[in-house]
């Protein structure tokens, strides 16, 4: 094992966004207390048993079998915010209830996550509407972003990945005494940009009048 | 090498391999489930998913420690570590194989009534000393039906007492080389294994934390690894209580050509696995229902099964 | 028909001059302007007096007649209260209405007449400020307390980018917790039972058992209830002003979220509606679709409530395989329709688009499949014995107090009447299949899940019969109001280009009238209550659903039981707070 200094001030170098199979395949050899810490906290990710209205039931499916976000670590649902990690803001965020979600959040234990599942969450959505706030970024920080009305079940653990690999490597003080007090977060990709080209070779697309086997199984 | 420094050695192992075990029965908790509701369970980190539990207690170690400033501090703080302690302490009594036990007391099925007795306070004064409704609800459940259960743990225990005609566990062990005790004591085998789930909490008799109902219950306000040694402490309680049941009915370490361990923890899963089981598929009762299932049909069985083995017992003399 | 003819008849004699006006609605219902002083004497006679009375309230709410034109014939008025009434015995319905006058004009309460009136009222006055003397607790229903405004008022914002952005500093955070204690007082509640303390337990917003934001507040002797008050409007989302706003044609996405359960069965009482305004027949083809995906769907809501029911009750596991087999039903929808939850598919006239090649063989690969799940489960969960302890003899209800408090669907039928609309009133051609009614005796949670679970077959068997006997023709009815028109005609001549682009732009212009169309919907009945002044707005939209009814009845039955079986009795009336808060 290495042991370096570095100042408080100057985090040291360190290659940047891990995968997830470097660290599954190094998760033996952990070299630092921080990246074992960040490992752990990655894979083990419990979401608050919460949810505001449509959005919840295609979170709800994610655990269920199809989708099983178990593989993930991510199935032991808490029914208390204090247990629980991540918080999935599932469903429209009302004016009446904005303030029960924000308590529910500080009553959440560092460190936490919050993704925004759904056009509601994200932006208001289709509701413009006068009980309804205009995003759930009014008056929350938000990690990661699910679009959809609903996101389907795939859309949301593509969403709880792509917070894992964030978390691999985010860097949060260990300790309140010690180290950084700071939290170092990388920006978070912009899958629009990222799958742009992809997109844009597809030509064909497939026809709406014919029911192609196995087309519901696999999810987009 | 020394007595001392051996029971050092016996101690530390059962230690780690008690914690070990409890960890793996986590792991093989979530994966049986997935297996039970057709899914896969965790399976990504680490070969099989194996790694999951670690990920789990590193994150729950790292996690931002708190206590409410409306509970009652040192209470609050204490009763995990009740609980955690009375699990592990009774560890001590459990004849692993022939002369390989901590301590084979001769009042070791005493004290372990008394030691799980004990855990009972963790979970009550964890719950009363949060200061929170729920939790206040999930600790009165747990008294009553912790305290109810306790009585036929006891009783059902005392057929087992009267064969072997002792009550070290080594010496009740050794007593079931003709039979396992499970056939005469069928009955007090049951209500053993009923008062044992009903002891750990388990589902279906997880009302103090049922989460439907009472969110988390006694532990709603516990967060980090306080919470991290009232989830361990149920997973301990549960390989306890197999490896109780073994012991008592199942000739504990006994069996030809394996090594008496392998028999012993062979046995062991066998029951671990009846316990995930049952919680994945039944329902939970009502609070009143369970206590008058303990009364009303345990009681009056127990003490049947007291009073036939005892006469059954007189005759043969 | 006769028997409307003879109750306006009946109530003219009787009430002479108090009656003011009648007025012809498209959907026949006899609708009759009452002054509102003798308002209450017309309920009451019509709840106790007449021959086969009109026991259900079914429906309470008002409109904001200020901006309306074509009131032909009716009475002046700013505002009107509508009272629609449902009789039972006679299968029939009356609408009365009463004109108001003022910006906040006042009427007498009829929470003494139906202690189910009491929502309906707050709901009035929360949405449109009209005052009801002579009751308490008028207070906030929807909206957040301390909120400005009206909002089905015509002059408040429909938007919330109209209104100031919402930001909640820490003041306001502070004040809004302030303002969600509970303060037993104001309830008429206290602390203290005949010889013990009682506890007040708050259950929500946020609770794992309560299916969504709802509150209910607890008064506890140990851990029996005593007393218990349900909160609503954690969820409420404006859907009856969004129609004030979207056009005829671009509401229907918004259908879909009230029970989000339900997909495409909101869909269908709103199409049923605009249809009846636009004097639209669709072909047979597009009723057998339309029955064939809300049966779907009815399926598939009923088996959301199987799971979380079954694990309310603590079990672990059936969650999981129903909600399995709600994916495949949605491998079907999606095959069909494109989406999943909220397919949004119905259009005025038609579907979107026609059944895609090969659905015969998803449909009867499913069939046998769902059958013998359902004999599975029947075993696992409907026959284990701690289950029936855990819901038999546990928040019954009786017949008559299911029709005072307004009660259908499968809570009605688990009452041991066998009443349900796709039998009794048929619409989009129910009346050509053949499927059974099931009902319970018992009114108990158990009772409720029995009608369920047998609603699940003869859902299969409808399925059945569409796939056997689907007729062919087109998917769009040819009529000019079909929104959007077939595509292959727009495509060919002029005029439906014009209609389509018209349709679509700017919307269809649906003639003026009143209809009130409701459907069996998955959790009981569901209406749509439009009002068209002409123009490609609903001028009114009213959304009566089921869950609203049924979640308002809590307190009457969970008094006496415990916390636990407050949670079976919650899972057991399988509501969707959308459903409840709209
Ligand atoms: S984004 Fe769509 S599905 Fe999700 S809560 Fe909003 S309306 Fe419902």
């Amino acid at each position: 094992m290495r042991w370096r200094f570095s100042r408080v001030d100057k985090p040291s170098r360190r290659p940047e966004a891990v995968s997830v199979d470097e660290t599954v395949g190094s998760n033996l050899l952990l070299s630092r207390l921080e990246d074992m810490v960040a490992w752990g906290r990655k894979n083990s990710i419990w979401p608050f048993n919460f949810g505001l209205s449509c959005c919840y039931v295609e979170m709800a499916g994610s655990i269920t079998s199809r989708y099983d976000i178990a593989r993930f670590g991510a199935e032991v649902i808490r029914g208390t915010p204090r247990e629980s990690d991540l918080m999935v803001i599932a469903g429209t965020p009302f004016i009446k209830c904005a303030p029960i979600i924000l308590r529910l959040y500080e009553q959440m234990m560092e460190p936490r996550w919050v993704i925004s599942m759904g056009s509601c969450a994200n932006s208001g959505g289709m509701y413009d509407i006068y009980s309804v706030v205009q995003g759930v970024d009014k008056i929350l920080p938000v990690d990661v972003y699910v679009p959809g009305c609903p996101p389907s079940p795939g859309a949301f653990m593509e969403g709880l990945i792509m917070l894992q690999n964030a978390i691999a490597v985010q860097r949060r003080p260990l300790s309140w005494v010690a180290g950084r007090q700071s939290i170092a977060r990388p920006p978070l990709p912009s899958m629009k940009d990222r799958k742009r080209e992809e997109r844009s070779r597809m030509t064909v697309l497939p026809n709406p009048d014919i029911v192609y086997p196995g087309k519901g199984k696999s999810d987009e | 090498m020394s007595d001392i420094q051996c029971r050092l050695i016996t101690v530390f192992v059962v230690l780690i391999g008690a914690m070990a075990a409890s960890a793996a029965l986590i792991w093989l908790e979530r994966r049986l489930l997935g297996l039970w509701q057709d899914r896969y369970g965790p399976n990504r980190v680490g070969l099989f998913g194996l790694l999951q539990v670690m990920a789990d207690m590193i994150k729950i170690f790292f996690k931002e420690d708190w206590i409410p400033p409306f509970a009652d501090r040192p209470v609050f703080v204490v009763s995990p570590a009740i609980v955690v302690a009375a699990t592990l302490i009774p560890f001590a009594v459990i004849p692993f194989s022939p002369g390989i036990a901590i301590a084979d007391l001769n009042i070791g099925l005493l004290f372990f009534l008394a030691m799980a007795s004990l855990s009972v306070y963790g979970i009550v004064l964890g719950g009363w000393s949060s200061q929170s409704k729920y939790s206040l609800l999930g600790s009165l459940r747990a008294t009553a039906q912790l305290l109810s259960y306790e009585v036929f743990m006891g009783l059902s225990l005392m057929g087992v007492v009267m064969m072997a005609g002792s009550f070290s566990l080594g010496a009740i062990v050794r007593a079931q080389r003709g039979m396992w005790f499970c056939i005469p004591q069928f009955v007090g085998f049951v209500i053993f294994f009923i008062a044992g789930l009903a002891e750990t909490h388990r589902m279906p008799f997880d009302l103090p934390e049922a989460e439907s109902e009472l969110v988390d219950g006694y532990h709603t306000e516990y967060s980090g690894l306080k919470f991290g040694m009232f989830f361990v402490g149920e997973y301990l309680g549960i390989t306890f209580t197999s490896l109780m049941t073994v012991t008592l009915f199942f000739g504990g370490w006994l069996g030809p050509v394996l090594p008496p361990i392998v028999w012993l923890l062979g046995k062991t899963v066998v029951f671990i696995c009846l316990f995930i089981l049952i919680r994945a598929s039944l329902p939970r009762p009502r609070y009143d229902q369970l206590m008058s299932f303990a009364w009303k049909v345990l009681l009056p069985l127990s003490l049947l099964n007291l009073l036939v083995t005892a006469g059954v017992l007189l005759t043969r003399r | 028909m006769n028997s409307q003819a003879t109750i306006l008849d009946e109530l003219k004699e009787r009430f002479g001059a108090a009656v003011l006006a009648e007025q012809p609605a498209r959907d026949a219902v006899p609708t009759l302007w009452v002054e509102s002083g003798e308002v209450r004497s017309v309920l009451k006679y019509l709840k106790s007096e007449t021959t086969a009375p009109y026991r259900m309230l079914y429906d309470l709410t008002a409109i904001d007649e200020r901006l309306r034109s074509h009131r032909d014939g009716q009475p002046e008025a700013d505002f009107s209260v509508i009272y629609h009434l449902l009789s039972l015995d006679r299968n029939a319905d009356i609408r009365v209405k009463t004109p108001l006058k003022g910006e906040y004009p006042s009427l007498w309460t009829i929470t003494d007449l139906w202690s189910s009136a009491d929502w309906y009222e707050r709901e009035v006055w929360d949405m449109f400020g009209i005052v009801f003397e002579g009751r308490t607790g008028l207070r906030r229903i929807l909206l957040p307390p301390g909120w400005e405004g009206h909002p089905l008022r015509k002059e408040h914002p429909a938007r919330a980018t109209e209104m100031e952005p919402f930001s909640l500093p820490p003041e306001r955070q502070e004040s809004a917790q302030e303002a969600l204690r509970f303060r037993p007082e104001e309830w008429g509640l206290t602390g203290r039972g005949e010889d013990t303390d009682l506890m007040f337990l708050n259950l929500g917003p946020q609770h794992p058992g309560a299916h969504g934001v709802f509150r209910v507040l607890l008064q506890l002797d140990g851990e029996e209830i005593v007393g218990a008050v349900p909160e609503i409007g954690f969820h409420h989302r404006g859907a009856e002003k969004m129609a004030e706003r979207q056009t005829w044609h671009t509401f229907i996405p918004y259908t879909d979220r009230i029970d989000y359960l339900g997909g495409v069965m909101n869909n269908l009482p709103y199409v049923l509606a605009v249809e009846k305004l636009a004097g639209i027949e669709v072909p047979d083809r597009v009723k057998v679709i339309r029955v064939m995906m809300v049966e779907f769907f009815r399926i598939a809501s009923h088996l959301v409530w199987y799971g979380t029911f079954a694990q309310d009750l603590g079990m672990l596991s059936p969650v999981f395989f129903t909600f399995n087999d709600r994916e495949r039903i949605f491998d079907i929808v999606k095959a069909v329709m494109g989406g999943r939850m909220h397919p949004m598919w119905f259009r005025i006239g038609g579907v979107a688009q026609d059944l895609p090649q090969g659905w015969e063989k998803m449909v009867r690969e499913f069939l046998p499949y769902m059958v013998h799940r359902l004999k599975e489960y029947d075993r696992t969960i409907m026959r284990n014995r701690i289950f029936k302890a855990r819901t038999m003899g546990i928040g019954s209800y009786s017949l008559p107090e299911a029709i005072e408090w307004g009660v259908t669907g499968p809570g009605l039928r688990a009452c041991g009447l066998a009443w349900d609309l796709r039998k009794k009133r048929p619409y989009s051609g129910y009346d050509q299949f053949d499927f059974e009614i099931p009902t319970a005796k018992s009114g108990d949670c158990y009772g409720r899940s029995v009608v369920r679970v047998e609603e699940m077959r003869q859902s299969l068997r409808i399925i059945e019969q569409c796939v056997n006997n689907m007729p062919p023709g087109s998917y769009k009815a040819l009529h000019p109001l079909t929104t959007p028109p077939l595509k292959e005609h727009a495509l060919r001549d002029i005029e439906t280009l014009i209609t389509h682009f018209l349709g679509v732009s700017w919307g269809p212009v649906i003639p003026p009238g009143e209809v009130c169309v409701a459907i069996e919907a998955t959790k009981g009945w569901n209406s749509y209550y439009l009002v068209s002044d002409g123009s490609i707005h609903s001028y009114r939209t009213r959304i009566r659903t089921p869950s609203f009814a049924h979640v308002q009845m809590i307190p009457l039955i969970c008094r006496g039981f415990m916390v636990a079986d407050l949670l079976a009795i919650l899972g057991s009336i399988d509501y969707v707070m959308a459903d409840v808060d709209r």
